[in-house]
């Protein structure tokens, strides 16, 4: 047993601290979520340019741990971009499923941020099942049409490219029909209308109206890329964790720094026993919350099996983040309600990012499907009964 | 769960292993202590086994076995080497990490061995801390081999979580200490050979400077032992000393230097991991339950409240495990938990109540039933449990006092007025 962080993580930490702690000052991330792109595309060019966001992927140097190191900073510093969808879950995804040369084709420009992709998964029902799936992409002349309604894409209006899962062919709930395409943003029949979120994504909602692709489009295995796309996800989860458990932090110690020195009925709140139990509290989740995910990361780097892990921790930060976010606007008082406080940074991608890759019901389900599995259902692995190690 | 079988025997999804040159942060136990918890495991199941425990049930003990049985029990344990495995080798312990102890305690707690109260996770860390040379060499030896019952006197009837509240003095005699005074809430005493107390020493000053640790011997002239009922039906101890003169050699540690010492002893193996070890036996054994019994025309396990709550159970005791691995990680450095032994503490105690609360839910109107009443799931179990885990949210420091220290420690709040 092992919990510290060698010297090498420790001075990655250190170094993306600083360089995002330079860049995001309360009015110039509010600037960034407002503008068009809904985010600056310079700054996460730098970033991407570091190597910050190849973490984690088959080829390059360090693994899920750095990856989430690095992105829990991020959620510290609220900074807005397409770290998750755009980088970490595309990336994956590729990582995972592409060619020798669709990997050196699409994933390197998008993983030192010279290509903006979103990958389009949620539909109508906007549940992260096969039978939630209904866009089509039909056979056409070596290549696939498209038809349908992708949505809470994230910064869609600016991506070069879209990750699409589409359904290739009828069959049940659809675990074996799923396909993965690339498809430019920019291509004829391809309309999107903006969903602006309580945090600003650039989300949209983005329809296919037989949208044209040849047959190099496609990623992975014709009709099959279900299983690993489910797994894919599972590690981005983890990913996602780590930003919101950067977030959960930083509100936190806003809160703390407030409690110690905000004065009323003659000394600091944070000596009320009501507010300092309720902070005490806040990092109890937020301990939890980190530990859960460095165990997943771990366990995902060593090769072991991590869904339960993975599943627990986002279960985990998904009631923990917006809990933790609600405590500290309690302790904040009035002046924590005011767009001038950072904290609302936090409250507002707490409630996107809660939901975000499955919320908590979805992953307790999962754990579920782990120690009974239903009738029906494939059982994909069975840990049995006592799954600790 | 049950800190489990070592490793899920299925295939690793979808992930080549990266960074297998170091692996920076690792949760699992080392191999030794796995090793020797799996050795532990197979001990509980024979000691545990229905043919050794039959006719040796006793709801009167905290325990619930008789007294004939903790002693055979715990005497097996220590010719194992069990009792004292993190105990230095001096005075036969087994000199391991702290690890050790904590596996230990988990297992006990999973496999309900009347083996989690011994008389070194008692009185050990004080021992070894503070005791004179003499006094190790009598009780040590006696304690690692599980041949002496112990129990512990801080609590008063004016000491609850404020111990500066103790009321018992010890009169400093030409050749002794008389002790004059009433401890309360002490478990085990009715059965215990010895008990480690706080007195004051020195009224004229305040408790933290002028209180003394004293191992009593119980059956000494003047100690009355009064077994009072608790709500689930065994018995916590009133112990009343009435001018009971104890020899100059009774004084454990420094004159006045108690409270100290006392306070240096708590920072012994703080893990508390047993709580875990009973919260993970009572989720493994609720899904087993579940996955056996049926309700309404479909197994339990397949209704979507029971598979919510009870992966939400799961989720949570392994929350609880890495909290207490945290400190046992630190502690096996040499460091001292501050606001993580607090942390793991709080939680295993709440999570313990979650468990009892959901566990009942979930088994329906039967839950409610005594242990050992007929038809009544899981033993009655979960009834039992319902009033059993109230207790550990308020003893061994409330968790009033644990959120306290975690903002202060952990937060840097200011301290409370």
């Amino acid at each position: 047993m092992d919990l510290s962080l060698n010297p090498e993580q420790q001075a990655l930490r250190a170094e993306v601290r600083e360089f995002l702690t330079q860049n995001t000052e309360l009015a110039e991330l509010l600037i960034a979520e407002r503008s068009e792109t809904h985010y600056d595309e310079e700054l996460f060019r730098a970033f991407a340019r570091r190597g910050w966001l190849q973490f984690g992927l088959p080829g390059f140097a360090g693994g899920v741990l750095e990856l989430c190191l690095v992105l829990e900073e991020v959620g510290r510093s609220a900074c807005p971009g397409p770290f998750q969808n755009g980088a970490v879950q595309c990336g994956l995804l590729l990582g995972a499923l592409a060619n020798q040369e669709q990997r050196g084709d699409w994933l390197a420009p998008l993983l030192d941020g010279r290509r903006r992709a979103s990958l389009c998964v949620l539909e109508a029902d906007g549940q992260l099942a096969p039978s939630s799936i209904l866009l089509r992409a039909e056979p056409v002349d070596g290549g696939f049409e498209l038809s349908g309604l992708k949505q809470l894409v994230p910064y869609a209006g600016t991506a070069d490219e879209f990750y699409v899962v589409a359904r290739t062919r009828d069959g049940g709930p659809g675990e074996d029909c799923m396909s993965l395409l690339r498809v430019e943003a920019r291509l004829e029949g391809i309309h999107i209308r903006p969903q602006r979120g309580v945090f600003d994504d650039g989300a949209g909602a983005v329809e296919f109206c037989r949208v044209r692709v040849g047959g190099e489009a496609l990623v992975g295995e014709l009709h099959r890329v279900w299983p690993v796309l489910e797994d894919q996800l599972l590690v981005a989860a983890v990913a996602l964790c780590a930003e919101m458990n950067g977030g959960a932090q930083a509100a936190l110690d806003l809160a703390v720094a407030h409690a110690r020195q905000r004065e009323q009925f003659g000394r600091p709140v944070g000596a009320f026993q009501a507010v300092a139990h309720r902070a005490a509290d806040c990092l109890v989740e937020v301990d939890a919350c980190r530990l859960a995910v460095a165990e997943a990361a771990s366990r995902i780097d060593a090769g072991l099996d991590f869904a339960e892990a993975a599943s627990a921790a986002k279960a985990l930060c998904a009631v923990a983040y917006p809990s933790v976010t609600a405590a500290a606007h309690q302790i904040h008082g009035g002046v924590g309600y005011y767009e001038d406080s950072r904290l609302h940074l936090y409250t507002r991608r707490a409630e996107a990012m809660a939901q975000a890759l499955g919320d908590a019901s979805h992953h307790l389900e999962r754990i579920a499907c782990l120690w009974a599995p239903l009738p029906g259902r494939i059982a994909r692995r069975d840990t049995g009964d006592s799954t600790w190690t | 769960m049950a800190l489990g079988p070592v490793e899920p025997a299925n295939q690793p999804m979808g992930h080549e292993p990266r960074n297998q040159e170091s692996r920076p942060v690792d949760f699992s136990f080392d191999a030794e202590v796995e090793a020797f918890r799996e050795e532990v495991r197979g001990f509980f199941r024979e000691e545990l086994s229905e043919e050794r425990t039959r006719g040796h049930f006793d709801p009167r003990d905290l325990t619930g076995f008789d007294e004939a049985f903790e002693r055979a029990h715990q005497r097996r344990a220590g010719e194992r080497g069990y009792l004292g495995i993190s105990a230095p080798s001096e005075f036969g312990g087994g000199g391991r990490p702290l690890s050790f102890q904590a596996a230990f305690g988990f297992e006990a707690a999973y496999h309900e061995a009347p083996c989690v109260d011994t008389a070194m996770t008692l009185v050990g860390a004080v021992m070894q801390g503070f005791g004179s040379a003499e006094q190790k060499v009598e009780y040590l030896p006696q304690m690692i081999r599980g041949e002496i019952l112990m129990s512990i006197g801080y609590s008063e009837a004016t000491a609850g979580s404020d111990l500066s509240g103790i009321a018992m003095r010890a009169r400093l005699l030409d050749d002794g200490f008389e002790l004059e005074g009433t401890k309360t809430l002490v478990t085990g005493a009715h059965k215990a050979e010895v008990m480690c107390l706080i007195a004051r020493t020195d009224p004229d000053v305040p408790t933290r400077q002028g209180s003394s640790l004293f191992l009593v011997d119980l059956s000494l002239p003047g100690v009355e032992i009064e077994r009072r009922a608790t709500l689930n039906g065994w018995t916590l101890c009133d112990v009343h000393f009435r001018g009971v003169h104890v020899e100059r050699k009774a004084l454990l540690g420094e004159l006045h230097g108690g409270w100290q010492q006392m306070a240096a002893a708590l920072t012994s193996e703080r893990s508390q991991l047993f709580h875990v070890g009973w919260a993970a036996r009572d989720v493994d054994d609720l899904i087993q339950h579940c996955r056996s019994h049926e309700r309404g025309g479909r197994l339990l396990c397949e209704d979507p409240f029971v598979r919510r709550e009870l992966s939400r159970l799961r989720v949570e005791v392994h929350v609880a495990l890495r909290f207490a691995k945290r400190v046992i990680w630190l502690q096996d450095q040499g460091r001292i938990p501050g606001h993580e032994a607090a942390t793991a503490k709080l939680y295993a105690t709440e999570l313990l109540q979650r468990v009892a609360a959901t566990g009942s839910s979930i088994l329906g109107p039967h839950a409610a039933l005594a242990r050992g009443a007929h038809l009544a799931p899981l033993g009655g179990r979960m009834g039992w449990a319902r009033l059993e885990r109230i207790h550990g949210t308020i003893s061994v420091g409330s968790n009033e006092l644990q959120r306290s220290a975690i903002a202060q420690m952990g937060l840097g709040m200011p301290r409370n007025a």
